[in-house]
């Protein structure tokens, strides 16, 4: 039972972290120009002048 | 939303959301109210004006009904604003004052700019001020008619600037220079003829401001002056008039000069400006 609340606990803990690193920072990106060529530099706007 | 080099665009619906995103550093640099720069370097926050985001481009609406035809018949009404930190509410200051009305005497309400045409249809306000295209929208759809331009009032009116974090210009200034340089060159290549504002308009809409291409169209021709991209150089004699009205307008301290607030060292040299050779595809 303990080393099975671990293992889920485990895989729990990778799941979120693969899915931070994807959605958040981009880290699997294959865009073009993506963060993946340094640094992200990021521009605000309203759609306004 | 990014785009294919290295400067991801990341667009907002509200200066308060800007203001704090670009506060906490997820923004590197941001096109930012101008007055609302000024305050975060007075409140001690390490950013600088480099460049500005373009020219004009701001109107007051009333309602096609109203009876309001003068800047002084606004007195005893209410105005919808984009923010307390913005020059409408500024130009607010000064059309008033020129026209001894006292500021007391109009209500101003902060709104976000995409909501006003719907409250201005709707009656809830007499007048609303913002930039573009939401002015147009009003005007546009049939319930809106301009009180004035800011370009009639308040000559080569600043509204948005390009700001950045001082810790981004020590350590990648290349970069900052490339954004500058790409703002000064895409400035240049808008300005130089109306179907480049067209294809422009056709794009935008599209990939970055989700607006209809006939709004935009609009905004960018009728007049042609509504909205400059040109001339976009951080002068002081422009800031610190901005300085006097923002202390009247309490809004500003007094705390910070150009110096601290501004680094024109960007600022390229407007003749020696080559415009981007692009057309739109046919």
């Amino acid at each position: 039972m303990k080393r099975l609340l671990v293992t889920i606990a485990l895989t729990w803990i990778a799941v979120v972290t693969v899915l931070h690193l994807w959605l958040n920072l981009g880290t699997f990106s294959v865009r073009p120009g993506s963060r993946q060529d340094g640094p992200a530099f990021r521009v605000g706007f309203l759609p306004v002048t | 939303m990014s785009g294919d080099g290295i400067f991801e665009p990341v667009r907002f619906n509200g200066w308060p959301e800007l203001k704090e995103a670009f506060l906490s550093g997820y923004l590197q640099a941001s096109f930012i109210l101008a007055p609302m720069a000024m305050a975060l370097r007075e409140q001690g926050v390490p950013i600088k004006i480099v460049y500005l985001g373009h020219r004009d481009g701001t109107a007051m609406m009333v309602h096609k009904d109203s009876n309001i035809f003068r800047i002084q018949e606004l007195r005893g009404k209410t105005v919808a604003v984009p923010n307390r930190f913005s020059n409408q509410r500024l130009i607010m200051f000064r059309a008033l004052k020129e026209r001894k009305v006292p500021i007391e005497d109009v209500t101003m309400l902060e709104m976000p700019p995409p909501d006003m045409p719907a409250t201005l249809h709707v009656k809830a306000v007499d007048a609303i001020i913002s930039g573009e295209p939401f002015m147009a929208q009003s005007e546009m759809d049939g319930y809106g008619r301009v009180l004035f331009f800011t370009k009639d009032v308040w000559p080569n009116f600043i509204s948005c600037v390009l700001a950045v974090h001082e810790e981004v210009i020590e350590d990648r200034r290349g970069q900052v220079q490339r954004l500058v340089d790409g703002i000064a060159k895409s400035g240049k290549w808008l300005d130089q003829k109306m179907d480049h504002r067209f294809q422009a308009a056709e794009f935008s809409a599209k990939n970055y401001y989700n607006q209809d291409p006939r709004l935009l169209r609009f905004v960018l021709s009728k007049p042609p002056d509504r909205v400059k991209y040109t001339n976009l150089r951080v002068l002081r004699k422009d800031f610190e008039e901005i300085e006097v009205l923002g202390r009247e307008a309490d809004i500003l301290v007094g705390r910070a000069g150009f110096e601290d607030y501004a680094d024109p060292s960007f600022v390229p040299d407007e003749a020696a400006i080559i415009p981007y050779r692009w057309e739109a595809p046919e």
